[in-house]
């Protein structure tokens, strides 16, 4: 195992605990055409994005025989309440704002500062306009290195989505950097 | 318009064959447009001082970004017709504001998967203005054949 500069790990018995817990789920609201355009906008700015994201009569012509969303669209963007990403206004769902916290997988006494690693997502059913996203997320691995920054904490969480069919949309594993 | 082609046929494609490569100039115009629309409005990546609470010089892109223009560069190549089976990226040094980040990728191998989908699978760079490697990535992407 790494250890830090006094020889220390940063890995706990309660960090390992955490290894296989899971997030209650959580779905979003129904995408609409108008969320795929501007986050297709947002995307491939300076460009204009294709029209397969905000041309319904190009994009019927395609294979998908419809509008579909960008692989990476994030459904969950806007929700009453998010907790978990910065400073937040005063009148919180509770609900919502427990839920999000609930959803916010970190290890127990992680060093406070926070890096994006990277994914690794296999896709499957294109996202479309009126479908509903479930999201499922786990924590799945942790281990620690020596960088630039210091002694580093990697931790690994594994989050599926689902349409309100039951089909797959995509299954990501992501990387994440506390120091 | 973007510079997305039309999508090519699996049959066509050879092996060390490379993508159409692009570029961005990161910069808040970027990184609060893609903050709006992904709901992602974090101290580190709106200013300075947010920065350097969280150990950085200065205020840095959103990692995601960087994975969406890998997303971008792959979508560039298929067009509407293909289609994105999987994709890998690490995220390895900072986005600063002003970077130009470059893109870029090319074709490992062909192969018919265990699914029986003809797919191409693709190593991919984003690299800054100073020849640092930031962001590599693979991904496998299903083509059409010419007499699907």
């Amino acid at each position: 195992m790494t250890t830090n500069s006094d020889g220390q790990s940063l890995i706990t018995d309660a960090m390992r605990a955490w290894v296989g817990s899971e997030a209650p789920p959580l779905t979003s609201p129904p995408i609409s055409e108008s969320d795929i355009r501007r986050a297709a906008i947002s995307i491939y700015w300076p460009e204009v994005p294709p029209r397969i994201y905000w041309d319904a009569e190009h994009a019927a012509q395609t294979r998908w025989h419809g509008i579909i969303a960008p692989e990476e669209f994030n459904p969950f963007a806007w929700m009453i309440g998010r907790a978990h990403v910065g400073p937040q206004p005063d009148r919180l769902d509770d609900a919502q704002s427990s839920l999000e916290d609930a959803r916010n997988l970190r290890p127990p006494g992680a060093p406070p500062n926070f890096l994006f690693g990277g994914v690794d997502t296999v896709y499957h059913e294109r996202m479309r306009p009126g479908d509903e996203i479930t999201s499922v997320i786990k924590a799945t691995d942790l281990y620690e290195r020596s960088g630039r920054l210091g002694q580093m904490l990697f931790y690994i969480t594994e989050e599926t989505w689902t349409k309100q069919t039951g089909a797959v949309v995509k299954t990501t594993r992501t990387t994440n950097i506390a120091w | 318009m973007t510079t997305q082609e039309a999508t090519p046929y699996w049959d066509d494609v050879e092996i060390g064959q490379e993508l159409p490569p692009f570029e961005r100039v990161t910069d808040l115009m970027n990184w609060n447009r893609w903050a709006a629309t992904y709901d992602e409005f974090v101290p580190y990546h709106m200013d300075d001082e947010g920065a350097k609470e969280n150990g950085q010089p200065a205020v840095i892109g959103q990692g995601r970004i960087r994975v969406s223009y890998l997303h971008t560069l792959v979508r560039n190549w298929i067009g509407d017709e293909g289609a994105i089976v999987t994709l890998n990226a690490q995220l390895r040094g900072i986005n600063f504001k002003n970077d130009v980040l470059t893109c870029t990728g090319h074709v490992t191998d062909k192969r018919v998967d265990d699914d029986g989908r003809h797919v191409v699978d693709l190593e991919m760079l984003i690299t800054n203005q100073s020849g640092e490697k930031v962001t590599p990535g693979t991904a496998t992407v299903e083509l059409p054949t010419r007499t699907s």
